[in-house]
């Protein structure tokens, strides 16, 4: 399975860090979008060429969690998993990301290649299903125009 | 780096060094797989080159977390931490020692909300020098702890406004 995920960071290290960490997962093949903040992620948000995406909470411009509220916000958006990789570990912030603002999941840095792919595993069975109900789609289309 | 000792230690909220002290050591536990030891307060001084993190709790309280990492242990707990090795003079090793100072200020508040406080995060800033001298201010307490991990020793000032009140 090939994964187009958008990984958004201030520190360039910390997304080099989460790409690292996900490459070294088994979970799947993944091609990266990088972004500074909230406000860089929504320029380059394309819901047709992303399959997931991560983002930190805290950052400069538009912090992660006014990112998650503002790609909840977009129609077509839902079927792609927001999951915040931060060390924000209150719960209250916990319960804000996922109840309020609808990311899927929540890591808590600093995270071992174990725990980010016993995190995932059920997000990525998701992302799979729906790139196969994607290219059963595309293909009764190209039977349907034959 | 010269070190000024604690002036009201005995006043420091027990639950806010608890929690911040739990948090050092379960951030290095999770980095190193193995808690970080604890030391007295006065050995393990760390003079020379080193980096510092710095960042603040505010909200239900008012408390600064100051994380110095001497050269040698700055460049093996980044590389752990990161994942990769990162240069001890160039822009990332403050990315990263910001990186750790939030991880241990996110924990720190994790443990204090289960206490009723609620706090947030500052931004992080990363300071790097040599023998560089902590200054206590007189309407602060502040409190100093040494610990030894894997690779080096490290130490943590805590300093908290006099008498915290809940704001939250």
């Amino acid at each position: 399975m090939k994964i187009r995920a958008m990984v958004v960071d201030d520190s360039r290290v910390m997304r080099n860090m989460v790409m690292q960490s996900l490459r070294k997962t088994r979970l799947a093949e993944f091609e990266f979008v990088e972004a500074e903040d909230g406000a860089d992620a929504l320029n380059k948000f394309n819901p047709n060429e992303l399959d997931i995406v991560f983002a930190d909470w805290n950052m400069p411009n538009m912090n992660g969690i006014d990112l998650v509220r503002k790609v909840r916000a977009m129609a077509n958006t839902d079927h792609i998993p927001i999951v915040m990789v931060t060390s924000e570990k209150a719960m209250g912030k916990v319960e804000t990301a996922l109840d309020e603002a609808g990311a899927n999941e929540y890591i808590c840095k600093p995270f071992t290649v174990e725990q980010l792919e016993r995190k995932l595993t059920d997000l990525f069975s998701q992302i799979a299903q729906n790139q196969q109900k994607a290219s059963g789609f595309f293909s009764k289309l190209v039977k349907t125009d034959a | 780096m010269e070190t000024v000792e604690c002036r009201n230690k005995s006043e420091m909220p027990c639950a806010l060094m608890d929690c911040i002290t739990e948090a050092v050591t379960s951030t290095f536990a999770s980095i190193y797989g193995r808690e970080p030891l604890e030391k007295d307060g006065s050995s393990g001084a760390s003079d020379g080159d080193s980096v510092l993190g710095i960042i603040s709790l505010v909200g239900g309280l008012q408390c600064s977390i100051v994380l110095g990492l001497p050269r040698e242990t700055a460049k093996a707990v980044t590389a752990k931490f990161a994942g990769f090795e990162i240069d001890y003079d160039g822009p990332d090793m403050g990315d990263v020692v910001g990186e750790l100072a939030n991880v241990v200020a996110g924990d720190a508040a994790g443990r204090l909300e289960s206490h009723g406080i609620k706090a947030d995060l500052s931004l992080p800033t990363v300071a790097r020098g040599s023998d560089v001298e902590m200054i206590q201010q007189d309407k602060t307490m502040s409190r100093l702890v040494h610990y030894e991990c894997t690779d080096g020793g490290f130490w943590v000032r805590i300093s908290a406004e006099a008498r915290p009140t809940a704001r939250n």
